[in-house]
C-alpha cells in the first residue's frame, strides 16, 4: 500500500505523463465538438432551389407549383436569367415548362436527383393515363380519382435504437484512444523497474522488496492516474452533451477495463529488452494503427473491419472499448456489451501476465 | 555532410511512423472512393442508394420491390435482424430497409400503409427513397383502379419506371459535373503530411535538443551556421521526397492524375504549400514536446484537429458558420478550399485564381511564422 501511495503521488507529481494524458483527449473532444456538434446535418432534406422557365405546360406548372415550399424553391425566370443563375449555383436545376417538360442541371448529386424525380413523377402519371385510356378506357375515371387521392402506403418501423448519428462513433474511438494514453504511463512504469535501463530502477533493484509488490504497485498507481483522467474526460463529455444513454453505471467498467489495458500494454512493450526509442515507435505506431481500425480518423473503419476482418475487432483494444460504448449508447445490446469486456479482461490478462513474466526475477551481472 | 547524414539517421529510424501516417491516408481515400459509384458522366444520371428489402410476404409486393429497387437503386443484403439493421444504417452501409410484411397485398388494396420501412430520419435520402416507393406503389393502385389485375398493374408500374426523363446535365464547369478521383486523393493528403511529418521530424528536433548532444555540439569544430544548414537541408530533402512519392503515387493510381489536370500547377502548389505547413509545425512540435508520449498527443491533436476544423476529414459547410470562420486562420481550410475549387471547376475565372493564390500565401505565411516563433523561441533558450 505504502508503495502504491508513494508511486501515485510520484505519477501525479509528473506533469508530463498525467498532463498530457488528460489534455489532449480534452482538446480532441473539443475538436470534434465544435466540428459536429454545431447542429448542421449536411444529410438533412431541405428545399432545393430550381429556376422554372415557362413554356406553357400548365399541368406540369401546377405541379411543380405545389411542390413549391418544402420540396421546391421555385423561382420563375427567363432562360439566360436560369442559365447564369445555375452556372452561379443559386439554383441546382433548370425545369422547361414544355409539352415534353426537361429539366437542365450541372452536377449530379441528391438535389439534382430530387428536380429529376419530380420531372419524372409527371412523365410517369402521364404515361400511366394514356396507357388506361388506351388499353381500359372504362378505368379511365377511377384511375384518375385514384391519382387525386394520393395517399402514404409506408410507415416507419421502430427497431429500439438511440442515434443515428454516425459521428458519435468518433466520440467513443477518442474515448478509446485516451484509455490507450495509459500505455505511456506503462512503459514509463515498467522502464523504471529495468535496472539497465534507468536509475530509478537500479536502486529499485537493489531494494529489498518483492517483484511482485513493485510490479503490482506499479500498475495499480499507473491505473488510478489513468482512470481519473479517463473519467474526467467523460465528465467533460457530458459537459459538452454528450449522454450516452445515460447508463453511467455501464460505462465505468468500460473504461476502467479499458484504461487497465493500455497501462497493461504500455507495460508489456516496456518490459521488452528494446532500447527505449524503438519502444516509442512501437507503441506510437500500435496506438495509431489501434484508434485508426477504430474508427478515429475514418468512423466507418470499425464496421469495415466488422465486415472483413472481424477477428481484428475481438483483439483490437481500441475497437473494443468503442464497441462497448455503442453497444451501450446507440443500440442496447447487453450480450455485445459482456462480450467486449470479457476480451477487453482477456487481453490486459495476457498483457500483465506476460509484461510480469518479463519483469521478475531479472538479474544483473553489472549494474 | 556529417551532421545531414546524422540527421537523416534518426529520420530513417522513425521512418515506420511516417509511411503509417501515410498509408493511412492512402487507406482513407481508397475506402472513401469505394462507396461512391463511378458512372458515365456525360449524360445525367440519378443518385443511387443502398437499399434492402427484406420480404416477410414473398408475394407481388415483395418482388415488386425487390426488382425496383434492383433496377432503380443498389439492392444490398442485411439480416433481418433489429441489431444488423441499426448496424448498417449507423455507419451509412444501406440508406434505408423496406420490411415487406405477409399482408402487403392486402394492406395496398385496402390503401393502407403496406411496407414499412427503416431509414435516418429527416434526412434527404429518407425523403428521396421514401417519395419513389410511395409512387411505386400509388401507381399500382391507379392501375388497379384502372381495371388491371395487381399482376399487370405491378408489371406495368415497373415498366414505368424504366422511362427516361429528358435531363439535360450542363457541363459548366468543364468536369461534368463531378469532381475528379485524384481530387479525393489531395483533398485527405494534409493529414498523411501533418501527421507523418509531425512525428517523424520531430523526434530529430527532439533528439538535437537533449541538453548533453547540445552541449557536445557546440563544443565541436563544426560551426552552428552549417549545423542550421544541415537540419534545414534534412527538413528540404524529407519534406520533398514524400511530397515527390506522394505526387508519383496519385500519378500512377489515376493514370497521370493531377498532370492530366489544366489546374496541375495549383495542384502541385497546393500541397506543396501544405508540405511546408506540416514541416514547420513539425519543428514547432518537436521543440514543444518533452517525451515520446506528449509528442504523441501533439500530433494527433494537430494532425486530426487542422483535418477536422479545416474541412479535410468533413465538409467544410458541414463546420457552421461561426466555426467557419474561425478556420479561415487555419491552413488546412485554405488547402480544402482551394483543393474544392480545383475539383469542382476544371476551368478557373480570375475571381477563382484570386483565391487560389490568397489560399497559397496564407499557407505559406502560416508556415513562416511557425517557423519565425520557434527559432525566436530556441534563441531565447540558449540565451539561458
Amino acid at each position: 500500500m505504502r508503495l502504491y501511495a508513494i508511486r501515485l503521488l510520484q505519477l501525479l507529481r509528473r506533469k508530463q505523463e498525467g498532463f498530457w494524458g488528460l489534455l489532449f483527449p480534452i482538446v480532441m473532444a473539443t475538436l470534434f465538438f465544435v466540428s459536429f456538434g454545431n447542429g448542421v446535418d449536411p444529410e438533412k432534406m431541405s428545399a432545393v432551389p430550381a429556376a422554372l422557365v415557362s413554356r406553357g405546360n400548365q399541368i406540369f406548372e401546377r405541379l411543380l407549383q405545389e411542390m413549391d415550399g418544402a420540396v421546391l424553391n421555385l423561382n420563375p425566370m427567363e432562360e439566360e436569367e436560369a442559365l447564369e443563375a445555375l452556372a452561379h449555383g443559386e439554383v441546382k436545376g433548370i425545369f422547361y415548362s414544355e409539352e415534353e417538360p426537361s429539366l437542365t442541371v450541372t452536377s449530379l448529386g441528391i438535389q439534382e436527383t430530387v428536380l429529376e424525380t419530380l420531372l419524372r413523377s409527371y412523365l410517369e402519371n402521364q404515361t400511366m393515363i394514356l396507357q388506361i385510356g388506351e388499353q381500359n378506357p372504362a378505368g379511365l375515371i377511377p384511375a384518375a380519382a385514384q391519382i387525386s387521392r394520393y395517399g402514404d402506403y409506408l410507415e416507419s418501423a421502430d427497431i429500439n435504437g438511440g442515434s443515428m448519428e454516425t459521428n458519435l462513433g468518433y466520440f467513443y474511438a477518442l474515448i478509446s484512444m485516451a484509455c490507450l494514453f495509459g500505455a505511456f504511463l506503462g512503459m514509463t512504469c515498467a522502464t523504471e523497474m529495468r535496472a539497465d535501463q534507468s536509475p530509478l530502477a537500479l536502486r529499485r533493484s537493489v531494494a529489498p522488496v518483492h517483484r511482485l509488490s513493485l510490479v503490482l504497485a506499479e500498475m495499480a498507481a499507473a491505473f488510478t492516474v489513468q482512470f481519473g483522467n479517463v473519467c474526467l474526460l467523460l465528465l467533460y463529455l457530458r459537459l459538452l452533451g454528450l449522454s450516452f444513454g445515460g447508463k453511467w453505471a455501464l460505462l465505468l467498467p468500460v473504461c476502467a477495463l479499458g484504461s487497465m489495458a493500455g497501462v497493461a500494454f504500455g507495460m508489456f512493450v516496456g518490459s521488452a529488452k528494446m532500447r527505449e526509442g524503438f519502444k516509442n515507435t512501437v507503441l506510437i505506431g500500435s496506438s495509431l494503427l489501434m484508434s485508426f481500425f477504430a474508427g478515429l480518423m475514418f468512423v466507418n473503419m470499425k464496421d469495415i473491419v466488422e465486415h472483413h476482418a472481424p477477428l481484428l475487432n475481438r483483439i483490437n483494444p481500441a475497437a473494443l472499448i468503442a464497441d462497448a460504448f455503442y453497444s451501450i449508447s446507440i443500440y442496447d445490446n447487453p450480450e455485445r456489451y459482456r462480450r467486449n469486456l470479457f476480451l477487453l479482461a482477456a487481453i490486459t490478462s495476457v498483457f500483465v501476465l506476460t509484461g510480469f513474466w518479463r519483469l521478475r526475477r531479472e538479474r544483473y551481472e553489472s549494474l | 555532410m556529417r551532421v545531414f547524414k546524422g540527421y537523416l539517421q534518426i529520420v530513417f529510424k522513425n521512418s515506420g511512423l511516417l509511411l503509417m501516417y501515410l498509408l493511412i491516408t492512402v487507406s482513407i481515400v481508397f475506402i472513401s472512393q469505394k462507396n461512391i459509384e463511378t458512372n458515365d458522366t456525360s449524360a445525367f444520371s440519378a443518385a443511387r442508394y443502398r437499399v434492402a428489402v427484406l420480404d416477410r410476404e414473398g408475394g407481388k409486393i415483395g418482388n415488386v420491390l425487390t426488382e425496383y429497387i434492383a433496377r432503380n437503386q443498389i439492392l444490398a443484403a442485411v439480416a433481418d435482424d433489429k441489431q444488423a439493421i441499426w448496424d448498417e444504417l449507423f455507419y451509412r452501409n444501406i440508406q434505408c430497409v423496406l420490411i415487406v410484411p405477409e399482408d402487403a397485398a392486402k394492406k395496398l388494396a385496402e390503401g393502407g400503409a403496406a411496407v414499412q420501412i427503416v431509414s435516418v430520419p429527416g434526412s434527404a435520402g429518407e425523403y428521396y427513397l421514401h417519395a419513389k416507393i410511395n409512387n411505386l406503389l400509388q401507381q399500382i393502385r391507379v392501375y388497379t383502379a384502372g381495371g388491371f389485375s395487381m399482376e399487370e398493374a405491378c408489371e406495368k408500374a415497373l415498366e414505368l419506371s424504366q422511362k427516361e426523363a429528358s435531363v439535360t446535365l450542363l457541363d459548366v464547369n468543364g468536369n461534368a459535373g463531378r469532381r475528379p478521383d485524384y481530387n479525393d486523393f489531395f483533398a485527405y493528403l494534409p493529414y498523411g503530411f501533418l501527421g507523418g511529418m509531425i512525428i517523424s521530424m520531430s523526434f530529430v528536433v527532439m533528439e538535437f535538443k537533449k541538453k548533453e548532444i547540445k552541449r557536445r555540439i557546440t563544443c565541436s569544430p563544426v560551426s552552428a551556421r552549417v549545423q542550421n544548414s544541415a537540419a534545414i537541408a534534412c527538413f528540404l530533402t524529407v519534406g520533398v521526397l514524400v511530397w515527390g512519392v506522394c505526387i508519383a503515387v496519385q500519378s500512377a493510381v489515376y493514370h497521370g492524375g493531377a498532370f492530366r489536370s489544366e489546374n496541375r500547377f495549383c495542384y502541385l502548389l497546393n500541397s506543396l504549400a501544405c508540405m511546408t505547413v506540416a514541416m514547420s509545425l513539425a519543428y514547432l512540435t518537436g521543440m514543444a514536446a518533452g517525451n515520446a508520449g506528449a509528442l504523441n498527443g501533439i500530433a494527433n491533436v494537430i494532425s486530426l484537429g487542422l483535418c477536422f476544423l479545416g474541412g479535410i476529414f468533413v465538409p467544410i459547410e458541414m463546420l457552421g458558420s461561426g466555426v467557419e470562420k474561425a478556420a479561415r486562420f487555419l491552413p488546412t481550410y485554405w488547402y480544402s478550399k482551394i483543393n474544392g475549387l480545383l475539383g469542382d471547376y476544371a476551368r478557373l475565372n480570375s475571381g477563382m485564381l484570386q483565391t487560389v493564390m490568397q489560399g497559397l500565401l496564407i499557407q505559406f505565411l502560416f508556415a513562416a511564422a511557425c517557423f519565425g516563433v520557434t527559432t525566436a523561441v530556441t534563441k531565447a533558450r540558449q540565451r539561458e
